[in-house]
């Protein structure tokens, strides 16, 4: 319990030190670039992907529960709905928990313990700025725009998986999933997922700058990067969908 | 003005590193216990002990990558254990740290490595980067591995380019984290040569941690030897062979 606390003061600590860093110049743009490409670009083959998978997954559960009310011509604006609402944004955030949150905890974590932070730190350089400011920045900007893509993606496997079942034309289908859905259902559900990007860059970037115990602790680091992001992002998402609902309604 | 304080400025003048009663513990770890070490100007100091004996810690301390727990170091007239990180970074500007695993940064080639300093705290165009590049590798002996990333070279020229990148910005202190551990002799020579040049010819303020007693007096004007956190001699090599000292004697003993 008082390492917890004492590892939350740490943490609280870290994210002030982040955010006066993000305001503040020096900017390190050429790094923010390469770490937007490094997890963006790079991530976007796996969120098709898992969007894909879910796009036909709701689909199937869509269908076998209406089809017991008789109310099939409602699976498109399921399908819709659930995407954009949740499953798009938390699929998303998942994901890139997984392979961007192990993927920092780990380079920054044998940055550490090969003493490479240290070495930017006798260069007069903040690595605060440099490798964190970087890549908490490129996870904020990036997830929504993921989320974009795992929504768009899990929209059209629904419609491919319903089709095969039965056929409605693509354009009816996004008529009808649509026709109930709004811009205040859109805009929050997708934009939270910055806040998301911040919790997965943040844990990231601190429990990898912290590591000690040489290769052992670099994969501990991995490890904890993930399972807390993942934690994290999913209690986040319940005080956001809360909020969000507070405010519109 | 008494003659203690008269003295007193004009070592500020004079010394480049001026440490004091430093000491550090880690836990209930006492690592480093009321040090005091001076190196002036264009002086090369070697620093020796048993692994474990806290050199590396002593070096992160005067750098301040670590925090001592009291005691003063004042690097180029800067009380360093004063100064918030804006202040550090002045200061450090002005230092070169030669880490003792080289520290080179994993995703950069040899040139980003070296460039580093220059990246960040210069206004240099491209092209005089690479030739103010080229001329610190020509020095360290590298100027074939340019284009080369960390994971091709061996550890000897790891060191080299280690070297290279602390020198880029002509520090005027430079801390060496056993620059000679683990190289062929030959190299290791180069090193040592290079060391001595540039307290001979640029006057910087060389600090050297080092297990090798024969680089020890090749490169050093005075070495310190340390032992279970204090300072079991100090003063020039030539003197530490006649030390009656029991852990000096056994050092030297076993060294040879
Ligand atoms: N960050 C640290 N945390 C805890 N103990 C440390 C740390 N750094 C060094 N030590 C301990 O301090 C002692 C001196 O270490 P070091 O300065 O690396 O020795 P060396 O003289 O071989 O360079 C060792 O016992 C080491 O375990
Ligand atoms: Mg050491």
């Amino acid at each position: 319990m008082v390492g917890f606390l004492r590892w939350f003061g740490e943490l609280t600590f870290f994210v002030l030190n982040v955010f006066r860093a993000t305001i503040t110049p020096p900017f390190h743009f050429g790094e923010l670039l390469r770490q937007m490409y490094e997890i963006g670009v790079r991530s976007l083959p796996l969120v098709v992907l898992a969007g894909a998978a879910i796009g036909v997954v709701l689909s199937l559960h869509s269908r076998d529960s209406l089809v017991r009310f008789g109310a099939t011509s409602l699976v498109p604006v399921l399908i819709v709905m659930s995407v954009i609402k949740e499953t798009g944004p938390i699929i998303t955030a998942l994901i890139v928990s997984g392979r961007v949150g192990a993927g920092i905890g780990a380079e920054l974590g044998s940055m550490r313990v090969t003493e490479q932070i240290d070495a930017i730190e006798a260069s007069a350089v903040d690595p605060v700025r440099l490798l964190a400011v970087t890549r908490v920045t490129a996870c904020i900007l990036m997830l929504p725009l993921l989320t974009i893509f795992a929504n768009f993606s899990a929209i059209v496997m629904g419609w491919i998986a319903n089709t095969v079942v039965d056929y409605i034309s693509f354009t009816r289908y996004i008529d009808s999933g649509f026709r109930v859905v709004n811009f205040s259902d859109l805009l929050p559900s997708t934009f939270r997922t910055a806040a998301f990007g911040a919790i997965i860059g943040v844990i990231g970037c601190f429990q990898g700058m912290r590591t000690k115990g040489g290769t052992e602790g670099v994969g501990r680091s991995a490890t904890s990067s993930v399972v807390l992001s993942s934690l994290f992002v999913i209690i986040a998402d319940v005080l956001l969908v809360r909020i969000i609902q507070i405010i519109w309604g | 003005m008494d003659k203690t304080s008269a003295v007193e400025q004009r070592n500020d003048e004079r010394n480049a590193v001026e440490v004091r009663a430093l000491s550090k513990s880690f836990d209930s770890q006492k690592v480093l216990d009321r040090i005091d070490l001076d190196v002036k100007k264009g002086e090369t100091v070697a620093v020796l002990g048993r692994s474990g004996a806290g050199k590396s810690v002593l070096l992160k301390l005067l750098i301040g990558l670590q925090r001592a727990d009291s005691g003063s170091i004042r690097i180029l007239g800067h009380e360093m254990t004063a100064l918030r990180t804006s202040g550090l970074n002045r200061v450090r500007k002005r230092m070169g740290f030669s880490f003792q695993y080289s520290a080179l940064f994993d995703s950069l080639d040899v040139e980003r490595n070296v460039a580093f300093p220059l990246d960040h705290h210069t206004k240099l165009s491209t092209a005089e980067k690479r030739q103010k590049v080229l001329e610190l590798l020509r020095t360290v002996g590298m100027e074939g591995s340019i284009e080369k990333l960390p994971a091709q070279l061996s550890g000897g020229m790891r060191k080299r380019v280690g070297i290279a990148r602390a020198l880029a910005l002509d520090p005027e202190v430079m801390l060496f984290d056993e620059p000679t551990a683990g190289l062929d002799p030959i190299t290791a020579h180069g090193i040592d040569t290079l060391i001595r040049r540039l307290g001979q010819e640029r006057n910087i303020a060389s600090i050297v941690v080092t297990h090798d007693l024969r680089s020890a007096g090749l490169i050093s004007d005075r070495v310190m030897l340390l032992n279970e956190g204090r300072v079991s001699f100090e003063g020039p090599f030539e003197e530490l062979e006649r030390s009656s000292d029991p852990f000096v004697q056994q050092f030297l003993a076993l060294s040879s």
